[in-house]
């Protein structure tokens, strides 16, 4: 799986036009343009409702885009094809593990839709990486938030993807499992993997990535290489943003 | 293809190893179809009507009140923590997740529906042995009509904040044909006529499930799209 | 996004709409009241058809438009499809209502009871309930794709049960009287020419009124975006 990518001519990896996102009146995006090569960290800040998860949905292909284009590992996203969705892998705030199952049950039936082979050692292998391999027949609902999120990103990177996308996965971490995490994306980003990940974590988010924006509104308002970012200096701009964004919602209300 | 097939299995063997392990669904759809039976028993004297006459109409109303109920616990499974998020993320095939659905909720309900005929037997005194083979088969057409159709709309409300109020709201009313049709047909069955009599009947219930099957094959992408 | 030349050119179409319409209905109401005879058999009740069958065409028309625009939308993804469906249904819903209060005012005398489970009646009645359902759905759901998707998926699904529940209800039973407009003999034979005219100039008033109300609607519906549209701009440019 993973031998498929190296020999993948498409170069960069993301690839945004003038990405629009509008249904009627409601906006998500507005016109975000910019490129990810191989292996590059992308964080993305904003306020809610920048359009952040709308983003990461269109790039999953989970949503359509209104007007302009974007290429995933080579492939239009619209309509998701499933050689893109092979390639990529999300996290997200919903676990998407079902309760009832165990671990192990988990991570074999998402494995057998990804149609992946060797499952048993497959399953076996990744909860032995995220320490989970002692409770692998109790039911998942048994589990700690923690350990859950554990489970999660096994999922989520059990058929080795190439691209990842994580929408605020640091949101309601204890600090175990937000280790696993970084950890886990610390190896993968070695690995050459291509990350974009939104989150509110400003020093979390600065520290790994290669690449930084920040979302407001649906534009991106700043896209620059993550050297040369004064950390506070960026923390304030990106508070400010935030702040106007509460203003704005301040005139609605009243 | 195969891997069409395997993800297809994949769901269905997943929805059964959870209904093994907490057998939440099935006891809940047998008693509530035993409950349905007995309130309408009481609601009608059974001294004065003919069994076989009310009979048919009360079995098939048992079946699909207490088929609403895995329709709806079928995709409220699947919205719990975002699982049909991730299933739409797997390199399958939207059409794969219908099938996967429709097959289990098909298959539960037929399992629920074979534990309740004996029930029905005995407490309308009809004899359903005599006429098995027939009756199987109007069974087999109306609980796939009704999955088929089901199927769809289930996936479609599991998105709305009131999902139970709403199912039965946008199914039954499309559910008429099949409902008519399926009790007719029943009705002359246990009166032991051939199925060659009710051609016409057959051929409605079929168009329903093959109309039903294929616009879900068709508009399964609208629905399962963020 | 609406110039103001196009909304003066709508307002200009829309009222040769209004005259149109508020002319046929003039005729209709003189021809239903005045020029047609008295049916023999049935007395002046009966004159209640010019109403009953122009509604019952135009429910129909309109959920057939509803059906017609929900596979429009889903092929094209476009708000303006999304639009018309709903004024479309939500049309078809009052006039479907109209069919169900006009036909048991007519049957009461006729029949001798305001409803009885004969086939038309019965399948009305269903579809009526689908298109409430429809509505509520709307209802249900944020504004937004999601709202304007399923709602589609619905209108082609209701349509094509449409069918299925005629003849699911014609063979379950059957006491409405055969159709006179269009029989086995021919279009038209059945009824008396005056009644015949007088019955399409109401068919015509109510096709018309059918436009003007889409009219109104879909430009209500617009104006509402519109607003939305303005209120956004000015909470983001602030």
């Amino acid at each position: 799986m993973v031998d498929s990518q190296t020999s993948q001519p498409s170069n960069p990896v993301i690839e945004v036009r003038k990405l629009r996102k509008e249904f009627g009146v409601l906006k998500a995006l507005d016109g975000i343009s910019f490129n990810l090569e191989r292996g590059e960290f992308l964080s993305v800040f904003g306020p809610n409702g920048a359009g952040k998860t709308t983003l990461i949905k269109i790039l999953s292909g989970l949503t359509r885009p209104s007007s302009g284009t974007a290429r995933v590992a080579g492939f239009e996203v619209e309509g998701g094809h499933p050689e893109m969705r092979r390639e990529i892998g999300v996290i997200s705030h919903s676990t998407a593990l079902y309760g009832d199952l165990t671990p192990l049950e988990n991570l074999i039936f998402f494995g057998k839709m990804y149609g992946l082979g060797r499952l048993k050692e497959l399953a076996l292998t990744a909860l032995e990486d995220v320490g989970l391999a002692p409770r692998r027949h109790d039911p998942v609902r048994t589990f700690s938030r923690g350990m859950i999120q554990r489970l999660s990103i096994a999922r989520a990177i059990l058929h080795d993807p190439s691209i990842l996308f994580l929408d605020e996965p640091f949101t309601g971490l204890d600090i175990q499992a937000s280790n696993v995490l970084k950890e886990n994306l610390i190896t993968l980003h070695n690995k050459k993997r291509t990350i974009l990940m939104t989150t509110h974590d400003v020093s979390c988010g600065l520290e790994m990535c290669d690449k930084v924006a920040l979302q407001v509104m649906g534009r991106f308002a700043f896209f620059e290489d993550v050297e040369g970012i004064n950390k506070d200096k960026f923390e304030e701009m990106y508070f400010d943003a935030v702040r106007d964004k509460q203003f704005a919602m301040g005139i609605r209300h009243s | 293809m195969n891997l069409f097939i395997s993800q297809v299995s994949a769901i269905v063997w997943k929805d059964f190893t959870i209904e093994f392990k907490t057998r939440e669904l099935f006891s809940a759809m047998f008693i509530f179809a035993l409950l349905v039976i007995l309130i309408f028993i009481f609601s009608v004297n059974l001294s004065v009507v003919e069994a076989s006459e009310v009979g048919p109409g009360i079995l098939w109303v048992a079946f699909l009140f207490s088929g609403t109920i895995g329709l709806n616990r079928s995709f409220a499974l699947e919205k719990e923590n975002g699982c049909l998020m991730a299933l739409m993320l797997m390199p399958a095939d939207r059409t794969a997740i219908y099938f996967g659905k429709l097959i289990s909720n098909f298959v539960f309900l037929t399992i629920m529906e074979l534990f309740i005929l004996p029930l029905f037997m005995i407490f309308f005194n009809i004899d359903l042995l005599e006429h098995l083979f027939p009756l199987l088969i109007v069974i087999f057409l109306g609980t796939l009509g009704f999955c088929a159709l089901g199927t769809l709309l289930s996936s479609l409300a599991s998105n709305l904040k009131t999902r139970e109020i709403m199912l039965p709201i946008l199914l039954y009313p499309l559910l008429v044909p099949i409902v008519i049709a399926v009790v007719r047909m029943t009705g002359q069955v246990l009166a032991g006529e051939p199925l060659s009599e009710m051609m016409n009947w057959i051929g409605l219930t079929a168009s329903f499930d093959i109309i039903y099957i294929g616009v879900s094959i068709m508009t399964i992408d609208h629905i399962l799209e963020e | 996004m609406m110039s103001s030349d196009a909304v003066e050119e709508n307002e200009e179409e829309s009222s040769i709409l209004v005259w149109m319409t508020g002319l046929a209905f003039l005729a209709a109401i003189i021809a239903i009241f005045i020029y047609v005879p008295t049916e023999r058999t049935e007395g002046v009740v009966q004159r209640i058809m010019y109403f009953h069958i122009p509604s019952a065409w135009l429910s129909f028309f309109a959920f057939f438009v509803v059906f017609i625009c929900s596979i429009l939308f889903l092929w094209k993804k476009e708000r303006e499809w999304d639009i018309y469906a709903h004024a479309s249904a939500e049309i078809g819903v009052i006039f479907c209502s109209l069919v169900l209060i006009t036909g048991p005012i007519w049957a009461r005398p006729i029949w001798g009871a305001w409803w009885v489970w004969d086939a038309r009646l019965t399948s009305t009645l269903i579809l009526w309930i689908i298109y409430v359902a429809y509505l509520m759905l709307r209802a249900q759901s944020e504004a937004g794709s999601m709202r304007a998707r399923y709602a589609a998926v619905l209108g082609i699904v209701g349509f094509l049960d449409i069918p299925l529940i005629h003849f699911s209800v014609l063979w379950w039973r059957a006491f409405h009287p055969q159709p006179k407009v269009i029989s086995s003999e021919g279009i038209g034979k059945g009824m008396e020419i005056g009644m015949l005219a007088t019955l399409g100039i109401s068919l015509c008033a109510f096709t018309l009124l059918y436009f003007l109300l889409m009219g109104v609607r879909v430009r209500q519906e617009k104006l509402k975006d519109e607003i939305d549209r303005l209120k956004r701009e000015t909470l983001y440019s602030s």
